[in-house]
C-alpha cells in the first residue's frame, strides 16, 4: 500500500472535441421526457431523428465560431435594416416527422412578422426559423440537417473548419448547395466562412470593430447597388 | 445553385470516448434514463449527486474492457477461484446518491452470496468484490466515488499509462501495488498483460495469457514464499 489518495484517477487529458452520445429506440415520450429532464439548461444540446437522440456538449472552439456566427448574423441586419427575431437554440420539433433539433443560432427573416410577439412557437401552425446555422466541429449534422429538412426550413450554414456550406430547400424538398445565402443575396459562402475564421491579432472586440466596418463600408454600398440594379429585391 | 446532392463538410469522427453530462436531474431523472435506455449496454451511465454521466466508449476503449475480462477469467478458471462475473451492471443505491456501471465488475469472495439470483438489491446483497474500470479520454473520478459509497472493495483503474488498483480501507481507495482479489498479482503485471503488443492475432494473446497462467501463475500461487 503507498500513500492515501486524494485524487486517484490517473491525469488524462480531457477531449477538446465536442462531446455525443446517442441514445437508441427511444420514442417521441422518451424525448419529450429527455427534455424535460434537462429543463431550461441548455446543454445538452439535443437532436432527435426517427427513434435516436443525439446529446451533445459543445467544445469551446464550437461555441466560439457559433458566438461569431451569431454576432456576423446581427451586425448584417443591424446593418443593412433587415427585420431579424433570433430563435437562438430554440427547440424545434414536430411529432409526425418524427424529428427535433437545436441549432447553434436560427434566425426568423422573411417570416419574422408571423412570429413576432409569439411566446411560443408551435411548427404545426408557425412557421419554421428562415435560417438555421450549424457549427460542425468534431461530428458531423447530417441528423439535424434532416430534421431541418423535414420541417422546411429554407435555408441552413454548415459552418466547418475549412468551409461554410449554404443548403437551400429545393422544390422537390431536397438541400441543394448554393454559393450565394437566400436570406443574405448579397453575401457568398466564401465570404462568411472568411469571416468567422479570421485569425484576430487583439481580441474579438477587434474583431466585431472589423466586422462592424466592414458592413458599413463594403456591405451597405454593395446592397445599394444590388437594389438599385434589382429594385424588387 | 451549384450540385444537387446535399454535400455537409465532413469531418473526422472523434475516436475517443464520448461523454455528455445531465446536470440536477434527480434520482427520478437518472431512474427514467436508465428505463429510457433499456437493456442496451450503451451509453454507460453514472450517477452522482444529481448529475447523469452518459458515456459511449471508443475502441481502444473497449479493447482494453475485453483484454481485461479474459486475463480475469483465465486467471480464477486455472487457479480454481470461485467467480461469478457481473459485466457491467448497473449498481445503484438512492440513499448514497449514486450509480454505476464497471467496465467489469465481480463477486469473487462474496461469490456464494450472491449465487443464482436473479437481481441484485445493494440494501440487501453486497457489492461485487472488484471492479474494473478503463480510463481512456476522460477520468472516472465520478464513478469512483460512486464505488467508494457503495462499499466496493477493489478497484482497478486501467489507463493509458498505467493501472491503479484501489482497496478500501476504512470507507476510503487508498494505492496499492498489488490486488487484494488476487493478491500474487501486481498492477504493473496486469497493465503489461493489457498493453502486450498484438503480435498476431487476439488467440495468439489468449494462449500467451494460458501459458503464463499456468507455467508462471500457478507455480506461483503453489510456493508463495518463493513466487513473491
Amino acid at each position: 500500500m503507498s500513500q492515501i489518495a486524494e485524487r486517484v484517477a490517473p491525469p488524462i487529458t480531457e477531449s477538446d472535441g465536442d462531446q455525443c452520445v446517442v441514445l437508441r429506440g427511444i420514442g417521441w415520450e422518451g424525448y419529450r421526457g429527455i427534455l424535460k429532464l434537462r429543463g431550461e439548461r441548455n446543454v445538452p444540446r439535443m437532436v432527435y431523428l426517427d427513434g435516436s437522440l443525439i446529446l451533445m456538449s459543445p467544445s469551446f472552439p464550437h461555441e466560439h465560431f457559433k458566438k461569431r456566427l451569431g454576432i456576423f448574423v446581427e451586425e448584417i441586419v443591424v446593418g443593412l435594416e433587415i427585420p431579424c427575431t433570433p430563435s437562438g437554440s430554440t427547440t424545434l420539433r414536430r411529432r409526425a416527422k418524427r424529428g427535433g433539433v437545436e441549432g447553434d443560432e436560427t434566425y426568423y427573416l422573411a417570416n419574422e412578422a408571423k412570429i413576432r410577439g409569439k411566446k411560443r412557437i408551435n411548427l404545426r401552425i408557425d412557421p419554421p426559423p428562415d435560417l438555421a446555422i450549424e457549427v460542425v466541429w468534431t461530428h458531423d449534422a447530417e441528423a439535424a440537417i434532416e430534421v431541418y429538412r423535414r420541417i422546411r426550413v429554407p435555408e441552413v450554414w454548415i459552418c466547418g473548419p475549412n468551409e461554410l456550406t449554404i443548403l437551400q430547400l429545393n422544390a422537390s424538398g431536397r438541400y441543394v448547395s448554393a454559393e450565394r445565402s437566400l436570406a443574405f443575396p448579397i453575401l457568398t459562402a466564401a465570404e462568411i466562412h472568411s469571416w468567422i475564421i479570421r485569425e484576430q491579432e487583439n481580441t474579438d472586440t477587434d474583431w466585431i470593430k472589423a466586422l462592424r466596418r466592414w458592413v458599413l463600408e463594403v456591405l451597405v454600398p454593395r446592397h445599394r447597388e444590388l437594389s438599385k440594379e434589382n429594385p424588387q429585391s | 445553385m451549384s450540385t444537387v446532392a446535399a454535400p455537409p463538410p465532413r469531418t473526422a469522427e472523434s475516436d475517443g470516448d464520448q461523454c455528455v453530462v445531465l446536470r440536477d436531474i434527480g434520482w427520478e431523472g437518472y431512474s427514467a434514463v436508465l428505463k429510457l435506455r433499456g437493456d442496451r449496454p450503451v451509453p454507460r451511465m453514472v450517477y452522482l449527486d444529481g448529475s447523469v454521466l452518459l458515456m459511449s466508449p471508443s475502441y481502444p476503449h473497449e479493447h482494453s474492457k475485453e483484454r481485461l475480462g479474459r486475463f480475469v477469467t483465465e486467471v480464477v478458471r486455472w487457479l480454481k477461484i470461485p467467480c461469478n462475473p457481473s459485466g457491467s451492471t448497473t449498481f445503484r443505491r438512492r440513499a448514497r446518491r449514486g450509480g454505476a456501471e464497471g467496465d467489469m465488475s465481480y463477486y469473487l469472495a462474496h461469490e456464494a452470496l450472491i449465487r443464482g439470483k436473479k437481481r441484485i438489491d445493494l440494501r440487501v446483497d453486497p457489492p461485487p468484490d472488484l471492479v474494473i474500470e478503463v480510463v481512456e479520454t476522460h477520468p472516472a473520478d465520478a464513478a469512483i466515488e460512486v464505488f467508494r459509497r457503495l462499499r466496493v472493495p477493489e478497484v482497478w483503474i486501467c489507463g493509458r499509462d498505467e493501472l491503479t488498483i484501489l482497496i478500501l480501507q476504512g470507507g476510503r481507495f487508498v494505492r496499492s501495488d498489488r490486488s487484494a482479489a488476487f493478491p500474487f498479482l501486481t498492477a504493473d503485471e496486469i497493465f503489461a498483460w493489457v498493453r502486450r503488443p498484438e503480435t498476431g492475432s487476439e488467440n495468439q494473446w489468449l494462449d500467451d495469457l494460458y501459458h503464463w497462467v499456468l507455467e508462471v501463475l500457478i507455480p506461483r500461487v503453489r510456493q508463495p514464499e518463493g513466487g513473491a
